[in-house]
């Protein structure tokens, strides 16, 4: 594309710091002082093609061409084809180029304030302060005050967190769940009094840790031992459900035998 | 008056050189129990003295206070003792960023993005890193993107006492259209690979800091 007709012989790209851009806008008002046009004039069809021809530069150097370069490229070429088409009569002011016109001077604006930004900066750098002093005689116990804005705390929170979590790996932790056989007994035996009968083997199911169940399991077997509860199964091959006796039931009575 | 004046001057002084925040003339009052216009009165006097004088030092007003610095013409010299080469600078993109926030703060990151058309997060990043911004609150859109203004260390940076010393969007329109007729040379920040016509070299020289400043060459034109 750099090797166009209309800029033979020579060296048809004005020469650019292709590095130095900070942005798609930014380069293409470049593009429109090198070529000394008017930005409310802009010659769409000979900046896009110098436009796009940077671009394939700037991959060729492997620089990354940020995908709003290429947006603005899609953005040059389609004015490009719409200014092509002949204009609607009955509309002779639309121009195609109109909107990209004002985002550049609202652009400009900003960058020669910046510019501006920069001089008085570049100024002010050799301008050193006096170094915040600390007091000579401060009290031992005095406690000190600094002034931290939001800023300082958060990022000061943030520290703290990433060195806890150096400090504290994340783990594994393993919980034991401890149930107790006594427990269990009274739960089962509050429950089956409850429910009149209780389908054992889908109440077992239901509980979260194996452990939970064998004590459960365990719980039936021992009331089953004193006579508490019944465990019969209706029909061959049926669920196995528990029912009460008539004995009276008091853990008082094997509190010693069943502790905790 | 001249009296009040007389007998503030060494105290101010003595409170101006022992900080390193610029101090409010409100807080001298306070301090002093003397009257602000006095206090008002006697730094102005101050530093019409100190900035006449063939002095190392100046008091400048900035920042909503007052507070002594180094004349720039000293600059070297504190930079070889201090054996500081180089200074961080802001780039490009960080002073465009920054001028959008200044003017039109409270300000989105999307809608700075939408005014620079680039994507500026980084930026952002780095500008509140230097503290030079801060947020502003939440915009109540969808998203509710954060806010972003200026802070007391971006005044202080730029030697202004607040925004509204500013240069006004109309001198910048006057300052451009003085540029479009004279010398249009863009103000080159960045030195970065020279490139001349086409075909493209690609064995540029690697590009020094970013953040370091040369002036462009001459550009000629066949």
């Amino acid at each position: 594309m750099s090797e166009s007709a209309s800029h033979a012989p020579g060296p048809s790209l004005p020469p650019v710091d292709i590095a130095s851009f900070s942005g798609p806008l930014d380069l293409l008002l470049h593009l429109i002082r090198k070529n000394e046009v008017s930005i409310n004039d802009i010659p769409i069809a000979e900046i896009t093609e110098q436009y796009t021809a940077y671009l394939d530069l700037m991959r060729e150097l492997d620089l990354d061409v940020a995908a709003e370069y290429i947006y603005l490229a899609a953005v040059l070429i389609h004015i490009k084809s719409r200014s092509l088409l002949p204009r609607d009569p009955a509309n002779p002011e639309e121009d195609p180029r109109q909107e990209l016109v004002a985002r550049l001077l609202e652009y400009e604006k900003f960058k020669r304030a910046a510019e501006g930004f920069h001089e008085i900066d570049t100024e002010r750098a050799g301008l050193w302060p006096r170094p915040e002093a600390t007091p000579p005689a401060a009290a031992e116990d005095a406690i000190p005050t600094l002034e931290v804005s939001m800023a300082d705390l958060v990022g000061t929170f943030r520290i703290v967190l990433d060195r806890y979590r150096l400090a504290h790996p994340a783990a594994i932790e393993i919980h034991h769940p401890r149930f107790s056989l006594r427990e269990k007994m009274l739960e089962l035996v509050s429950r089956v009094e409850a429910a009149g009968t209780l389908p054992l083997l889908e109440l077992l199911g239901t509980f979260r840790y194996r452990t939970e169940a064998i004590t459960t399991f365990l719980a039936a077997l021992e009331l089953t031992r004193i006579a508490v509860l019944r465990i019969f199964q209706p029909a061959p091959f049926s669920e196995i459900h528990v029912s009460r006796t008539d004995r009276a039931f008091d853990i008082a009575e094997i509190e010693d035998v069943y502790h905790d | 008056m001249t009296d009040v004046r007389d007998r503030l001057m060494p105290v101010l002084e003595a409170l101006l050189f022992s900080s390193g925040k610029p101090i409010p003339v409100e807080a001298f009052a306070e301090m002093l129990d003397a009257d602000a216009a006095a206090v008002e009165g006697a730094l102005r006097g101050m530093a019409d003295r100190t900035n006449a004088e063939d002095r190392g030092i100046r008091l400048e007003s900035v920042g909503g206070g007052w507070r002594f610095v180094t004349r720039p013409e000293f600059d070297g010299v504190l930079r070889k003792y201090f054996e500081i080469s180089e200074r961080s600078r802001l780039s490009l993109a960080a002073l465009e960023t920054l001028a959008i926030i200044a003017y039109r703060q409270p300000i989105t990151a999307p809608e700075i993005s939408e005014l620079r058309g680039v994507n500026s997060s980084a930026v952002l990043k780095t500008l509140f890193d230097k503290k030079l911004i801060t947020t502003a609150g939440k915009k109540p859109v969808v998203g509710t993107p954060f806010l972003y203004k200026t802070t007391k260390e971006f005044l202080i940076r730029f030697g202004l006492n607040d925004l509204a010393e500013l240069p006004k969007p109309e001198e910048i329109d006057e300052d451009l259209a003085a540029a479009a007729e004279g010398d249009p040379a863009p103000l080159a920040l960045v030195p970065a690979i020279h490139v001349e016509g086409s075909p493209p070299v690609p064995e540029a020289e690697p590009a020094p800091g970013e953040e370091a400043s040369t002036p462009t060459r001459p550009i000629s034109r066949p």
